[in-house]
C-alpha cells in the first residue's frame, strides 16, 4: 500500500498508542520504507522538542499573588448556571432553547425517564410504521396460487430459475415456468403435480 | 510506602460538601499543571494566568455538577482547554495558519547564537533559540491542534482523555496530532 495510507497512523506510532493489526501492518511498512521510518524519527523529535517546552513555561511562573486574587472570587457561592465552557455553554443554550420550544415538545420528552429511552420508542415507532406502509401498500396477490405451487424449480431441475407465475381460469391448475440459458422449460402445475414440457413459448397455451 | 494524602475524588466530595480547605488541596495539586496548559495555548502570562484563575473559578462554581464520571484532572482541563480557545479565538481571529494547506507552511529559521569565535556557541543560548522556534511553530497552530499536541506533550494524556478533554472521538484527536505534528516538523525541519 502506499506511503500516504500509513502516514495517518505515524503519529499514533510515536505516542505509542497504535495496538493491534494497525500497528503490525504500519512495523512492516517500516521495514521496508525509509521515507516513513525517518518521517517516524521526526514526529519523536517533534513530540520530544514540544514536551520539554514545558518545563520552560512553568519556570517562568510567578505565583507571588495567586492566592490573593484567587481567594475573594472563591467566596462567591456556587450559582446554578450554565456549564463551564464554551462548547458547553453552547450546548446549555441549545437544551433551553428546546426546552422553550412548546408545551407539547416538553410533554413529549418528559414522558420518558431518559433521553435513551425517548429515542429508542421512536426508533421502534418508526420502524413500525414502515413496516406497516410497506404491507399496506404491497400489491395484492392472487390467493389461488401458492396455496397449492411451491413456487419452486420441480425435482431434478435445481438450477433453473423462476421467471414467472401465471394463473388459469382454473384454480387448481397453474402456470409455473422457469427458464434455463440453453432451453425453455415449463412447469405445469395440477393439483399440486408438477408437468413438465421442453420449448413451450407460451405455457398457459398448454393448458 | 503508602501515601496518606487524600485522592481527588476524596477531595471532590469534601469540595460538594461546602469545604473550601479541600478545594485549596485541589488547586494546589493542579495550579502549574493548568498553567502551563493555559500557557501553553495562550503564549503569554497574563492570559495564561487569567486562563487559569477563570478556570479554579469555574471550577469552584460548578463542583457540584461533577459526577465522577471522569477524573477531575480530565474535567479541569476540559475547562481550561475551553477557556483558552475561546479567548484565542476572540483574540486572534484570522491570524492562524490553516492546517488544510501544510504544504505552503514555510519552516522556521533558527538563527542559533554563535560563540566566541573559535569556540562552540553555548548551550544555553542555544536552547534558547531552539525554545523560541518552537514557541513561533506551535503558534501557527490553530486552538484546536494546539490543544491536542499540549495535552499529549505537556500533560502526557491518553488519547481517550483527550477526547474527553476537548470533546471529540480518539478518531478525531488522532487524526489532529497528526495534522499538527506534521505540521511543526516540517516548521522545524531545521532543527530535527
Amino acid at each position: 500500500m502506499k506511503c500516504a495510507w500509513y502516514q495517518r497512523w505515524l503519529a499514533a506510532s510515536a505516542d505509542d498508542e497504535l495496538t493491534g493489526w494497525r500497528d503490525a501492518l504500519l512495523r512492516r511498512h517500516l521495514a521496508g520504507c525509509t521515507r516513513c521510518a525517518v518521517e517516524l524519527a521526526e514526529l519523536r523529535r517533534v513530540r520530544e522538542l514540544v514536551a520539554g517546552q514545558k518545563a520552560h513555561y512553568v519556570a517562568n511562573l510567578d505565583d507571588q499573588f495567586f492566592w490573593q486574587r484567587l481567594r475573594p472570587q472563591l467566596q462567591t457561592p456556587p450559582q446554578p448556571e450554565p456549564e463551564p465552557d464554551g462548547e458547553l455553554v453552547m450546548a446549555y443554550s441549545y437544551r433551553q432553547k428546546k426546552e422553550l420550544r412548546g408545551p407539547s415538545g416538553v410533554a413529549f420528552w418528559g414522558l420518558f425517564p431518559t433521553r435513551w429511552l425517548a429515542w429508542g420508542t421512536v426508533a421502534v415507532a418508526l420502524v413500525a410504521a414502515t413496516l406497516i406502509g410497506v404491507h399496506l401498500t404491497r400489491a395484492p396477490q392472487d390467493s389461488s396460487l401458492g396455496a397449492h405451487v411451491p413456487l419452486l424449480p420441480p425435482p431434478g431441475q435445481g438450477s433453473v430459475h423462476f421467471t414467472e407465475v401465471k394463473s388459469t381460469k382454473d384454480t387448481w391448475a397453474s402456470v409455473v415456468k422457469f427458464d434455463q440459458p440453453d432451453m425453455n422449460i415449463a412447469v405445469i402445475w395440477v393439483d399440486g403435480m408438477p408437468y413438465m414440457g421442453k420449448d413451450l413459448k407460451h405455457p398457459s397455451d398448454e393448458l | 510506602m503508602e501515601s496518606n494524602l487524600p485522592s481527588d475524588a476524596e477531595l471532590v466530595l469534601r469540595c460538594q460538601r461546602g469545604e473550601m480547605a479541600a478545594f485549596e488541596e485541589l488547586v494546589n495539586r493542579y495550579r502549574e499543571k493548568v498553567y502551563g496548559l493555559a500557557y501553553g495555548m495562550a503564549r503569554n502570562e497574563p492570559d495564561a494566568q487569567d486562563i487559569r484563575q477563570e478556570t479554579f473559578v469555574r471550577a469552584w462554581q460548578s463542583i457540584d455538577r461533577f459526577r465522577g464520571q471522569s477524573a477531575f484532572y480530565t474535567w479541569l482541563y476540559r475547562i481550561a482547554t475551553n477557556l483558552a480557545i475561546d479567548m484565542m479565538r476572540k483574540k486572534s481571529r484570522g491570524l492562524t495558519v490553516p492546517l488544510d494547506t501544510p504544504e505552503g507552511a514555510r519552516p522556521i529559521e533558527v538563527q542559533m547564537a554563535d560563540g566566541p569565535k573559535g569556540r562552540l556557541p553555548s548551550d544555553e543560548a542555544q536552547r534558547s533559540d531552539l525554545r523560541q522556534a518552537i514557541d513561533r511553530a506551535m503558534s501557527e497552530l490553530s486552538p484546536e491542534h494546539r490543544a491536542v499536541v499540549l495535552l499529549k506533550d505537556f500533560e502526557g494524556m491518553e488519547y481517550k482523555d483527550i477526547a474527553k478533554v476537548v470533546g471529540c472521538s480518539m478518531g478525531t484527536v488522532m487524526s489532529r496530532l497528526f495534522y499538527a505534528r506534521r505540521h511543526l516538523q516540517r516548521l522545524l525541519k531545521d532543527v530535527l
